[in-house]
């Protein structure tokens, strides 16, 4: 492929601008920044498009190369084929992919060449991709190395130069998806499918031993099962027996109960008729009699009977009275004298009897009284007698007795006087005694003081100042004493008055003598000797006056009493009485009055009794009249009561015998219907809401045995019962609870062998994998093996070409390299005779192996006349002149028979090219 | 041994009509299925079950054996148990005696020694028991494995006590011949020839036999009633008929509700899904093929870019039967005389792999290196690989 002609519309910074290309070397000079780049991307893009994948703007093609002005970038790229067909891409791009215009026409015809793809004519025509493009034709400085890409077109190409058909295998890319594809299976991340699996079979088989060992887990709770409900069918066996007995316990009773019914039946029989006898037996008008009639009848006989014993006792009494009124009769004979007098005579007898005992009395009291009077005056002359010979001299009277007292006060005032006067005038000496010892002192104080008040002036002239004080301290006492002085001296003027007081009383003792000598005569009068005598002489002396009157007083009283007293007429009544009384009781021959008065109340007491008992006789009378009466109507009354009854011909004493036989019916009958009740009461109990049918029917053909009555009683059973019951509930859980245990674990989880089965289908699919995994690990090593036999064929051929093209371009230098299948390079150092490794050799050395490479590469994947145009972009730079010179020369070379664009950017290539024919050189 | 009476009278029979059924391993899994067509297969098992137990009524049979492996102790559901229980309760009139075999041993913390079951059914418990029923003038024999493996022969010189009334046994083995060993109580021919019995029902084996006879003893593997995998295809049932004293006439009598098929089908040259389901389509011509469970073995040759995902097959053929299994056994078609020439990494790749293929005796390895082969040519396209 050549390509002839460029046209850029817009294109980065180029502008309207055309290309053209000669077939062999072109050589495009331009400064930095001219567009070489820029022209060289403009090319790739006619051949495959921009790319926009990468962000910044330099990566990013479409970005980069797109004008700011937002106008869309064109251009023309006219290319020759191997035929020599020549052809125009046209081609516009907008910002996005979709915007891209782009076509490939015949540049005769202008017909499009359907055979070439518009978007990327760099395929079908040079025969590979992009990145093969810049990894091969495209060499640019300092980037020509080859790094094994994805889609490994080179080793592709390389491994395929022999094939006919088949161009399009590709050994790394067969080796890289078989490794991938074992990668997901299994890798070492353990993320791949078969790991997965794996993973899970082991999960599955824990699963399966935990199902089975639950299994084994149900089988050891079955058998438990299988014992319990052995031990279940025993207690129910149990319950089975215990139920017969309890109901033939239960039958048994029934059928006593039954029993007792029937008795109660039959005895309830017998009473009810025992009861209707008794009935018809209390019959009365058609109407049976009742406690209450019975009562009416009793009161009626009791009240009947009450008057029959009042009737008796009236009976009885009557016959008393009769006697007691015959013996009143002899009684009343006997005291007939007492008729005579009536109650006149006997109140006169009585009060002269007492009037008769009071006149006696008054005759001796007048007797005794003059008697008394005679005493009184004896003893009165016996007491004058005495009185006078207490006042011997004359009568003592009441003047005297005052002046007495009189004399004697104002001799006890003088002799106070006198006494009083004399004490005080001894005193008063001595005082003036002491005062003139006092006033002595105080001279001879007030002479120290006035020596003292000197010795201190004298001191205070001769000695020291100071001593004036001593002179006013001395002058000071002086002063003091002179005070007390003065006070003393007017003391002493008084006590000297008082003394010369004292001496005026001697008056007074002549007055005293006086007065005793009067005293002592009235003293002597009495017979007295001092004044307390005199005073006891003179209360006896009051005394005994005063005895003498009342002597002379009562004999006076007596005296009038005699002179009233008729002695005489008191004779005469006394005499009058005596004879009346003797008189009657002569006449009735008493002995004393007291014998009269008794006789007489004796008869009139008698003839009261008589009064009494007739009335009483009347009264009764009356009474037994009345009673009659009344006893012969409740007589009639009863009887009528009675009519009716079965009882015929009663007397009525026989009453009370009928009344206790009915009363006794009564109660009889009372009596069976309370027994009738309870038996009733007894069988209702007994029957408990039942009917004695139904009990009959429930009893069937029951016969009670001999045994029935050693059969435990109902609570005994029940107990037992209820043990038992207990005991099965308890199983019954048991059982309950391994049973659901069971369904627990069968629920719990998946079944053995559903496990199992998936267990199966995981191993299956793992040995499914795994056979996969043998067959691309057989086949990846097949294919190693393969591409080994390929590789000794184009190996040797490619080191051999490249070998040439670098013993060129370094002038013999290096020619011995080994290019491995990622395009690793090992040259041998020619000083050392060693293969070393790329890097170890300089820059330039760098750059111009991998030149080679290329350029081995092109031929080998190129047919010699399918060889497209090469493009390098300052690829020399690190070359020195000699190398460069060498390069050129080679290049030169090549593009005799291939277009080379070489772009540069330095005057030393187109220099040294200059030197060569053909060259066409284009400056930008 | 054992001898226990059952029921009274004297009166002889000339035959007794009996059922035979065997291994209907009741909850062991059905491990080559989804879950959901698992658990359908577990009813269909059930379902089948209670045919076999409304057969027996309806044809009247006295005696119903079950030759073992009746269901797996080791995972047997309660609701299964009661399930079976409630099934015997059905028949109550009808005898039914169970010979345990490996799966469901008599022991201890057996089901069988578990639970009460009906009074109709009898399970023998370890060495050979003896039921005589005088009113059918029949003597059953039978005897049970007491744990899951029985290494001597329970019918080890056994005879029959009485030749004159009819003798059957059930018993759950394997037939061996000579001195053959087996884990499954190896019952040497022999064994059966000198056993004096009338019939010797058996279980064990999953595939119906047919009858055989030994002097005048017949025998025979009645097969389970309902498949349980790709092995065991086929028609499935049981054996119902009568036997008499040196004598019988059992048939076989499929009960199966759904049968396993594993076909081959040869899709050479098919370049397409389509003509790969009309194939199979064209291939099944069983009857009721929706209800049965199928496994397709894809064979042939096929072109090398024509890849075949199993499970989009089955994805689309799922709709059209219970269960379908697709195995993809083709080769790619190779075009040896273009490739041996070609020195290409492709034509080295292929030539290296055939002649591994080639070199490889052992068959798995052999289909292994076939895939490996399939997957190395699709990765030289330059396609994606699937695998699911």
């Amino acid at each position: 492929m050549i390509i002839k002609e460029l046209y850029i519309g817009r294109f980065g910074k180029l502008q309207d601008i055309s290309f053209r290309f000669k077939n062999g070397l072109n050589v495009i000079y331009g400064e930095n920044e001219a567009g070489k780049t820029t022209l060289q991307a403009f090319i790739k893009a006619m051949l495959y498009g921009l790319n926009a994948r990468k962000k910044s703007i330099r990566d990013n093609e479409r970005k980069r190369y797109l004008p700011w002005s937002g106008e869309r970038a064109s251009g023309t790229l006219t290319f020759e084929d191997s035929l020599g067909t020549v052809y125009l891409i046209k081609k516009g791009f907008g910002s996005k992919k979709a915007e891209d215009e782009q076509t490939v026409i015949h540049s005769i015809t202008g017909k499009e060449a359907e055979h070439i793809d518009f978007e990327k004519p760099g395929m079908t025509v040079l025969g590979i991709g992009e990145e093969s493009f810049e990894k091969t034709i495209c060499i640019k400085q300092l980037s020509s190395q080859i790094i094994q890409d994805k889609e490994d077109e080179i080793m592709q190409r390389l491994t395929n130069l022999h094939q006919s058909g088949d161009e399009d295998t590709s050994y790394n890319k067969a080796i890289r998806v078989l490794e991938d594809v074992k990668r997901k299976l299994e890798n070492k991340r353990c993320t791949g499918k078969l790991d997965k699996l794996k993973e899970h079979r082991e999960i599955l088989k824990e699963e399966s031993r935990q199902a089975f060992q639950r299994h084994e887990e149900i089988i050891e709770s079955e058998i438990l099962l299988k014992e319990l409900y052995k031990q279940k069918s025993v207690l129910l066996q149990k319950i089975e027996e215990l139920e017969n007995k309890k109901e033939r316990i239960r039958k048994y009773k029934l059928y006593q109960e039954y029993k007792k019914l029937i008795e109660c039946r039959e005895k309830i029989n017998f009473l009810t008729e025992k009861k209707e006898e008794l009935r018809q037996f209390l019959m009365l008008n058609g109407e049976e009699i009742e406690a209450s009639f019975l009562s009416d009848l009793e009161e009626k006989y009791s009240s009947w009977n009450q008057f029959k014993i009042e009737q008796d006792k009236t009976e009885f009494r009557k016959k008393q009275l009769e006697e007691e009124i015959k013996e009143n009769q002899v009684k009343l004979e006997e005291l007939a004298v007492f008729e005579n007098f009536g109650e006149q005579e006997t109140l006169k007898l009585i009060s002269y009897i007492n009037e008769n005992k009071m006149l006696r009395e008054k005759i001796v009291e007048i007797q005794e009284r003059e008697k008394e009077i005679e005493e009184l005056e004896g003893q009165l002359l016996e007491e004058e007698k005495r009185f006078r010979e207490i006042s011997v001299t004359k009568e003592v009277d009441k003047d005297f007795e005052a002046s007495v007292y009189q004399a004697r006060e104002k001799l006890k005032e003088l002799q106070y006087r006198q006494s009083d006067g004399s004490s005080q005038k001894k005193s008063m000496l001595l005082k003036k005694e002491i005062l003139d010892n006092q006033a002595k002192g105080l001279s001879i104080k007030m002479g120290i003081g006035l020596l003292i008040a000197l010795g201190g002036i004298v001191g205070g002239l001769m000695l020291n100042p100071i001593l004036y004080g001593l002179c006013i301290l001395g002058l000071l006492c002086c002063l003091l004493v002179f005070r007390q002085k003065r006070g003393l001296a007017e003391e002493i003027k008084k006590t000297n008055e008082s003394i010369k007081k004292c001496e005026d009383d001697v008056l007074l003792e002549k007055e005293i003598k006086e007065l005793t000598s009067f005293l002592h005569q009235a003293y002597n009068a009495l017979g007295a000797s001092d004044f307390e005598e005199f005073k006891k002489k003179l209360e006896e002396y009051r005394k005994k006056e005063s005895q003498l009157n009342v002597f002379r007083t009562k004999i006076e009283a007596k005296r009038w009493q005699l002179e009233n007293n008729e002695y005489e007429d008191l004779q005469q009544r006394l005499f009058e009485q005596e004879l009346y009384v003797n008189k009657i009781l002569e006449s009735c021959a008493c002995k004393t009055p007291e014998e009269f008065l008794k006789g007489q109340e004796n008869y009139r007491n008698n003839v009261l009794q008589k009064n009494n008992l007739e009335k009483e006789k009347n009264k009764l009378n009356v009474k037994q009249e009345s009673d009659q009466k009344n006893m012969r109507e409740l007589e009639k009354n009863i009887y009528e009561y009675l009519y009716g009854l079965n009882i015929q011909n009663v007397s009525i004493d026989t009453l009370k015998e009928i009344i206790e036989e009915l009363s006794e019916k009564i109660n009889q009958k009372k009596e069976t219907e309370k027994e009738i009740d309870s038996i009733k009461n007894i069988y209702y109990t007994v029957l408990k809401n039942r009917d004695q049918e139904t009990i009959k029917k429930e009893l069937g053909d029951f016969i009670p045995e001999e045994t029935d009555k050693m059969l435990e009683d109902e609570k005994t059973v029940d107990s037992f019962f209820q043990e038992i019951h207990q005991q099965l509930f308890a199983i019954q859980e048991q059982i309950a609870d391994v049973s659901h245990d069971i369904q627990k674990k069968e629920e719990s989880g998946r079944n053995v062998d559903q496990v199992e089965e998936e267990l199966s289908q995981v191993s299956e699919k793992i040995r499914y994998y795994e056979r996969k995994i043998r067959a691309i690990d057989v086949t990846l090593q097949c294919l190693k093996e393969a591409f080994q036999e390929i590789q000794k064929d184009f190996g040797p051929k490619l080191n051999k070409k490249v070998g040439n093209i670098l013993e060129q371009i370094t002038e013999g230098k290096y020619e011995d390299l080994k290019i491995s299948e990622d395009y690793q390079v090992r040259v041998t150092d020619p000083i050392e005779k060693e293969m070393r490794e790329i890097d170890y050799f300089s820059n330039g050395t760098w750059d111009q192996i991998y030149f080679a490479l290329r350029l081995g590469i092109i031929q080998m994947i190129f047919e010699e006349d399918k060889k497209p145009f090469l493009l390098l972009d300052d690829a020399f730079v690190q070359y020195d002149d000699n190398r460069l010179e060498a390069a050129l020369d080679y290049l030169y070379e090549y593009s005799k028979e291939n277009q080379v664009l070489l772009f540069t950017c330095q005057q030393r290539e187109s220099n040294q090219l200059k030197e060569y024919e053909n060259i066409n050189f284009i400056s930008i | 041994m054992k001898f226990y009476f059952i029921g009274e009278g004297t009166t002889g029979m000339e035959s007794i009509k009996i059922l035979h059924c065997a291994d209907m391993h009741f909850d062991t899994p059905f491990t080559e299925l989804p879950h959901i067509q698992a658990e359908k297969r577990k009813e269909d098992l059930k379902e089948t079950f209670s045919r076999i137990i409304e057969l027996a009524k309806k044809e009247d049979v006295s005696l119903l054996f079950i030759s073992g492996d009746l269901f797996d102790n080791e995972r047997i559901r309660k609701t299964t148990v009661e399930y079976l229980m409630r099934k015997f309760q059905e028949i109550s009139l009808i005898h039914v005696f169970i010979s345990p075999g490996n799966h469901d041993p008599y022991h201890n913390r057996s089901f069988y020694n578990i639970v009460s079951w009906p009074e109709n059914v009898h399970v023998f418990q370890g060495g050979i028991e003896k039921i005589f029923i005088p009113q059918k003038n029949v003597c059953i024999y039978g005897a049970a494995f007491s744990q899951s493996h029985q290494k001597t022969s329970l019918l080890k010189n056994f005879h029959v006590d009485d030749e004159n009334v009819i003798n059957i046994m059930a018993l759950h083995g394997d037939v061996v011949s000579g001195e053959q060993e087996s884990n499954y109580n190896p019952i040497a021919i022999e064994d059966i020839r000198n056993s004096g019995l009338d019939y010797l029902a058996l279980g064990h084996v999953h595939s119906y036999s047919g009858i055989f006879k030994e002097e005048n003893t017949y025998w025979s593997y009645s097969g389970n009633p309902e498949g349980r995998g790709f092995d065991e295809v086929g028609s499935k049932g049981i054996l119902i008929g009568e036997v008499g004293k040196g004598w019988c006439n059992l048939e076989f009598r499929e009960v199966c509700k759904r049968k396993y098929f594993d076909k081959e089908v040869d899709i050479s040259g098919i370049r397409t899904y389509e003509e790969i389901i009309d194939t199979i389509h064209e291939e099944v011509t069983e009857q009721h093929a929706n209800e049965n469970l199928y496994k397709i073995r894809l064979t042939g040759e096929i072109q090398e870019d024509f890849h075949i995902y199993p499970e989009i097959l089955e994805e689309k053929l799922k709709n059209d039967f219970f269960f379908i299994k697709i195995v993809d056994y083709t080769q790619i078609q190779i075009d040896y005389e273009s490739l041996s020439d070609v020195f290409s990494l492709k034509g080295i790749f292929v030539k290296e792999m055939m002649q591994r293929i080639q070199r490889e005796e052992e068959i798995t390895e052999k289909e292994i290196l076939e895939e490996a082969l399939k997957i190395g040519l699709q990765a030289l396209e330059g396609g994606e690989i699937h695998i699911e």
